[in-house]
């Protein structure tokens, strides 16, 4: 048996929303409030590694394009007026407002060479985009979050060290999320052996 | 440009030309790069610099790890809106006369990274740009096309040597006060001097 799915047996039911496969490597989908243990239990089977903290941005519009193959909703059957919501990913469509925020780890055990992606969904809405950090299994995982929270505004709760990673403190928005206004371009200057943040082309340079 | 005696003539051997156009034409031969990169272009810079395509051969093998002592800033790569005010203050304590190429598409326009929130678009932005290598990366023969450009344009400067450049009269450059006060100093100075 794999590490993976040692972890998959091992893991309390109710913490674990779906289980999948994404390339062919299993994926567990869990909630907030679950993912801890999740990851806890994923460490002290062997996965000694976290390999990547990402996330993914997916605004309503974009979730309901790609509904049918994120598993939203399946395909309206012939005799079917309507599409019948299916729950996934711990949401249904109709309860989304703005959008669902995906954070993603990616694990890996050196021993075994295993691999296993843990996905959380939360909403996109800056006050609610949260999920607590997972600075207390890996060390490596605070600049991981750190990054996520420049770009994609995904705050950590319980990290030792919350704040931009790449941008500059005053830098205004998120720039990976999908609604980033590139219209307002931002500039960087110096200050006081800071970077700070102007609109002003030309100040500095 | 210069004039070559005849050879024969008793004054063979004799090379004439202004003091200007020589220093401009030591000046073309010898550009001294600075030695930085931004991105994956500086893998094509470092190229031109190996023993292959030899830039050593156009006099630009020197590539100092101080702008001190550079005279010609190769941009090689994508200026990220945090690298600018860097870029700008390296070009700022290089010592004039100093030139400048826009090595590759980032360099020049933004490139592939156009409408980034953290890419300048173009270097000319940030600094004043003499050369323009287009191409993603260029190749080290275009690098060096754009050298061979930047040491025609250098030769062909119509301004003189800034050190043979006539020092611009107060009544030009000044205001009339300024002016005035200068006259007056200059007087004093003569006055001072006489009663010495
Ligand atoms: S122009 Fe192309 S090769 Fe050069 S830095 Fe930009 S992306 Fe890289």
């Amino acid at each position: 048996m794999s590490l993976a799915e040692d972890v998959i047996e091992t893991v309390p039911e109710e913490t674990v929303i779906e289980v999948t496969k994404q390339n062919d490597k299993p994926l567990i989908v869990t909630s907030p409030e679950h993912i801890l243990t999740i990851l806890e239990t994923a460490q002290q089977s062997g996965f000694d590694h976290l390999a990547c903290l990402t996330a993914v941005d997916w605004p309503k519009d974009e979730l309901e394009d790609n509904a049918a193959w994120l598993g939203f909703q399946t395909e309206p059957e012939d005799d079917e007026e309507d599409p019948i919501p299916q729950p996934s990913r711990g949401w249904e469509l109709d309860d989304v407002n703005e959008g669902l925020m995906e954070v993603v780890y990616n694990l890996y055990s050196y021993d075994e060479g295993d691999h296993l992606c843990v996905q959380v969904w939360v909403p996109r809405e800056l006050e609610e985009c949260r999920v607590p950090s997972a600075t207390s299994l890996w060390n490596g995982a605070n600049w991981h979050e750190r990054e996520v929270y420049d770009l994609y505004g995904v705050t950590f709760e319980g990290h030792p060290d919350m704040k931009r990673m790449f941008m500059p403190e005053d830098w205004e928005g998120h720039p990976h999320r999908k609604d980033y206004d590139l219209t307002e371009q931002q500039y960087i200057y110096r200050e006081g052996g800071v970077d700070k943040v102007t609109k002003d082309a030309g100040k500095g340079w | 440009m210069a004039r070559i005696v005849k050879p024969g003539s008793p004054d063979e051997g004799i090379f004439l030309t202004s003091l200007d156009k020589m220093f401009k034409w030591g000046r073309a031969n010898s550009l001294w790069p600075l030695q930085f990169g931004l991105a994956c272009c500086a893998i094509e810079m470092m190229a031109t610099m190996g023993p292959h395509h030899d830039i050593a051969r156009f006099g630009s093998e020197v590539f100092r790890a101080t702008p001190r002592q550079a005279d010609l800033m190769i941009v090689p790569g994508t200026v990220c809106k945090k690298m600018a005010p860097r870029v700008r203050k390296l070009y700022d304590q290089m010592p004039e006369p100093k030139y400048a190429i826009a090595m590759g598409a980032c360099a020049s326009c933004g490139g592939p990274y156009q409408n980034s929130y953290s890419v300048v678009q173009g270097v000319d932005k940030v600094i004043p740009v003499d050369v323009y290598v287009p191409g993603c990366p260029p190749r080290p023969e275009a690098l060096m096309d754009g050298l061979i450009r930047l040491q025609d344009k250098i030769m062909q400067d119509p301004e003189p040597d800034i050190r043979f450049a006539k020092s611009p009269t107060p009544e030009v450059e000044t205001g009339e006060t300024e002016a005035k006060a200068r006259r007056d100093w200059e007087i004093g100075q003569t006055e001072g001097g006489q009663s010495a």
